[in-house]
């Protein structure tokens, strides 16, 4: 397996102070990950692909949002929430979708047989479904992400996956792959910090962070203890990874 | 005890022992009523839980003694 | 002398077996050429993806997943009539046994394809066998789903097993192939008194079994949507509200059949008003408990006033999907109740047309608890997109569907007796010089004098 390896938890925190909701983080994902592009047409029937998304969230439902320029509005950038207690993995009917024991929840395009059920369970809405081919025009097509993570009845992450599908964000795992890979053949240790999602990356306002919530020490661990922190539909139980500071 | 517990757990959460719970009970229900057809079918004028033409050839064979 | 079964509605009952009309041909042309369409229509989605139906985010499922609970639950239909009244000793219940339970197994089949059919991969099914995880709540559906269909065609084949019999020895002057059908499918039934009793004892055993399966597989087919977080769908209440709906969609669909075959076969000395008389209370007490569980569902949300709980509320009683929700409430209960309480006592033909708005308003109400749940998630920002409009792909395959199914049901009354010979005979002393039928043949009165 690797240098004295042994398994993590990860996790990642959002701190929404910092968050300008550019969404560049939902454009790095998209391009490391091979997302599918739909027309215009698909995207007004709610057909859009988004492994992380970027939406306002009103504090209420039906509050007003105001009228400028006293608009009060909010933001949330969403990735998969890649819960402890995942309600998307009890229900998958063939184990397309698991949860492996880095609490990452992975999909699995080659067994996925295209019932949603895991898109109907998930709380969150993180999970999206190839209605199409998925296809790639002009310079997009050329410019793929190459990186894989398939083999073995596995095709998982940026491969490229055939329509009727389910597919989300995966914590950018081939990166994971390649980070751990890169460590064995340097016959090194692997640390936390070498392993980083795309989403993460490209954060404009350096919101995003992402490590091991068990090491005691790490950034994630660190800064889940705050005072600001929350996790979305707490009170569902599916335990998200996913951490969010509030802003003030 | 442990040991139980996580076998069960097992059964439910690994993919392929689903699958083959399936197969066991439509096969288990395929025997049974294989069985109960043939059963039905067997019915005799006699009346007897044995069909009469078994019977038959069970006298005779004792007869031979 | 012996007792023996004579049936004098014998002639009648094997009447339509003789014919073969231009109306059945017309009918027939109809029922495949709108299957042909759905058949175009799946090679559309088959070659182009789900996208060609009006399925989205987050409505992922719409139509079909309806059409599969629905066929599921007029299933239930047979195995009602047939199991649960057989052990409750209703002997009226006689004449319509096999009509009721030709609808359960021409109906489930078509459950079975509405799921593969809703499924983006459904090549790959086998890996629910292969991969399958016990813990998913399609794995107790595709179980009990199997188990259902499979005793359902067993019960019913024991059931029709005598009279194939009959049809081997009666129908002399059918072709060919179809005498030999009749040969094979009667596995050499001899009819004698062992046989029958034996059969019988089968049969009351599996009626048991199969009102067992009853209570399990709408349960599980519910539990689908109840293991679920989701608003509207995770509740208790939700088993017993499936199963209901489930009996009292299919026991409306049993008489608009035997209003169908009474007509179309003149069978209206077998199948006397009295029968539809009874299966009006029946349909009452059903109405009422339909009643029952909307009132406890609905009131126990509203009284509760939890937020994303509302937000489903809302939409079925004032929002979005009000006028379907509403026009459910008029086709399943208002007029239907009406109809049976007021109109219904001796008139089959109101009885037909209530029970043709309860399953017209069945549809609409699995609709109704599928699709509005989806189009409020818990986290409001998708209320944007919560919309779904179906798209000819999905409605020219569920009118294949449905086609389907009445073509096979049409074809079956054309080759089988619809309803039962041997169940509906009575004893009858054995008389020497009465003209019976040879030693293997013991119905009716045509064929050979008998021994001194």
């Amino acid at each position: 397996m690797g240098f004295g390896f042994f398994y993590m938890r990860w996790s990642m925190v959002i701190d929404l102070d910092k968050c300008v909701a550019c969404q560049g983080c939902s454009v790095a994902c998209r391009f490391e990950n091979n997302t599918p592009v739909v027309k215009p047409d698909e995207a007004i029937k709610g057909r859009a692909i988004r492994w992380n998304d970027v939406f306002p969230l009103p504090i209420n439902p039906k509050e007003e949002t105001g009228e400028y320029p006293n608009v009060k509005t909010r933001y949330l950038t969403r990735p998969c929430m890649h819960c402890e207690n995942p309600p998307c993995v009890k229900v998958c009917p063939v184990q397309a979708t698991f949860k492996n024991e880095e609490g990452i929840v992975q999909q699995n395009y080659a067994r996925c047989i295209g019932c949603r059920f895991c898109t109907v369970a998930c709380p969150y809405g993180v999970r999206y479904f190839n209605w199409h081919e998925p296809e790639w025009e002009g310079s997009l097509a050329t410019h793929l992400n190459p990186d894989r993570l398939e083999g073995d009845g596995d095709l998982e992450g940026p491969a490229i996956r055939p329509k009727g599908i389910v597919e989300k964000c995966t914590f950018c795992i081939h990166r994971l792959q390649k980070a751990r890979a890169r460590a064995d053949s340097e016959k090194r240790a692997f640390r936390p910090d070498e392993y980083i999602p795309a989403c993460v990356q490209t954060c404009t306002g350096k919101a995003r962070f992402f490590g091991d919530l068990d090491d005691p020490n790490s950034t994630v661990s660190l800064l889940a203890k705050s005072p600001r922190a929350f996790r979305v539909l707490e009170d569902v139980g599916t335990h998200p990874k996913v951490i969010y500071l509030k802003e003030g | 005890m442990e040991q139980i517990v996580s076998l069960i757990s097992a059964f439910f959460t690994e993919p392929g022992p689903g699958g083959i719970f399936v197969l066991l009970v439509i096969s288990l229900a395929g025997a049974v009523y294989f069985i109960l057809i043939r059963w039905i079918l067997q019915g005799d004028e006699s009346g007897l839980p044995i069909p009469s033409k078994m019977l038959k050839s069970y006298r005779q064979l004792s007869s031979r003694r | 002398m012996r007792a023996r079964l004579i049936n004098k509605h014998e002639a009648a009952i094997l009447a339509p077996l003789r014919d073969f009309t231009n109306a059945d041909r017309l009918l027939w042309a109809i029922l495949v050429g709108l299957i042909a369409v759905g058949g175009y229509a799946y090679y559309q989605q088959w070659t182009f993806g789900l996208g060609v139906t009006g399925l989205n985010r987050p409505v992922y499922w719409g139509v079909y997943i309806t059409n599969f609970v629905f066929f599921i639950g007029l299933a239930h239909s047979g195995t009602f009539i047939s199991a649960i009244l057989r052990l409750a000793g209703a002997s009226w219940r006689k004449p319509l046994v096999r009509a009721a339970e030709a609808i359960t197994i021409f109906s489930l089949p078509f459950g079975v394809s509405s799921i593969l059919i809703d499924m983006g991969r459904p090549e790959r099914a086998f890996n629910i066998i292969f991969y399958g995880r016990f813990q998913s709540p399609l794995l107790w559906d595709f179980t009990a789903v199997s188990l259902y269909m499979f005793s359902s065609v067993v019960f019913f084949y024991l059931s029709l097993l005598p009279d194939i019999a009959l049809c081997r020895d009666r129908l002399t002057e059918a072709p060919a192939w179809q005498r030999q059908m009749y040969r094979l499918l009667a596995l050499g039934w001899e009819g004698n008194p062992e046989q029958y009793h034996r059969l019988e004892g089968v049969l009351d055993g599996m009626a048991i079994f199969m009102t067992l399966l009853v209570v399990t597989v709408h349960t599980v087919v519910s539990w689908v949507f109840g293991m679920t977080l989701q608003p509207g769908w995770h509740t208790a209440l939700i088993g017993p509200f499936f199963l209901l709906g489930a009996i009292f969609s299919g026991t409306a669909a049993v008489v608009i059949a035997l209003a169908v075959l009474r007509r179309v076969y003149h069978l209206e000395d077998i199948l006397p008003i009295n029968l539809f008389n009874s299966l009006r209370k029946l349909l009452i007490v059903f109405t009422l408990g339909w009643l029952y569980m909307m009132v406890a569902e609905y009131l126990t949300i509203y009284y509760g006033g939890v937020t994303e709980e509302m937000l489903v509320f809302w939409q079925k009683f004032t929002d979005d999907f009000a006028g379907m929700f509403w026009l459910m409430v008029l086709l399943v209960f208002v007029i239907p109740l009406f109809i049976f309480v007021f109109l219904g006592k001796d008139r089959i033909g109101w009885m037909v047309t209530a029970c043709v708005l309860v399953n017209v308003g069945m549809w609409l109400e699995r609709y109704v608890v599928i699709v509005p749940t989806e189009t409020r998630p818990r986290l409001i920002y998708e209320l944007v997109l919560g919309d779904y409009s179906p798209t000819w792909v999905e409605g020219a395959i569920t009118a294949a569907l449905f086609s389907g199914m009445i073509l096979l049901y049409a074809a079956f009354t054309r080759y089988f007796p619809i309803v039962p010979v041997w169940e509906t005979a009575e004893e009858a002393e054995e008389k020497p010089g009465e003209t019976v039928t040879a030693p293997r043949r013991r119905w009716g009165t045509v064929g050979k004098t008998a021994p001194k």
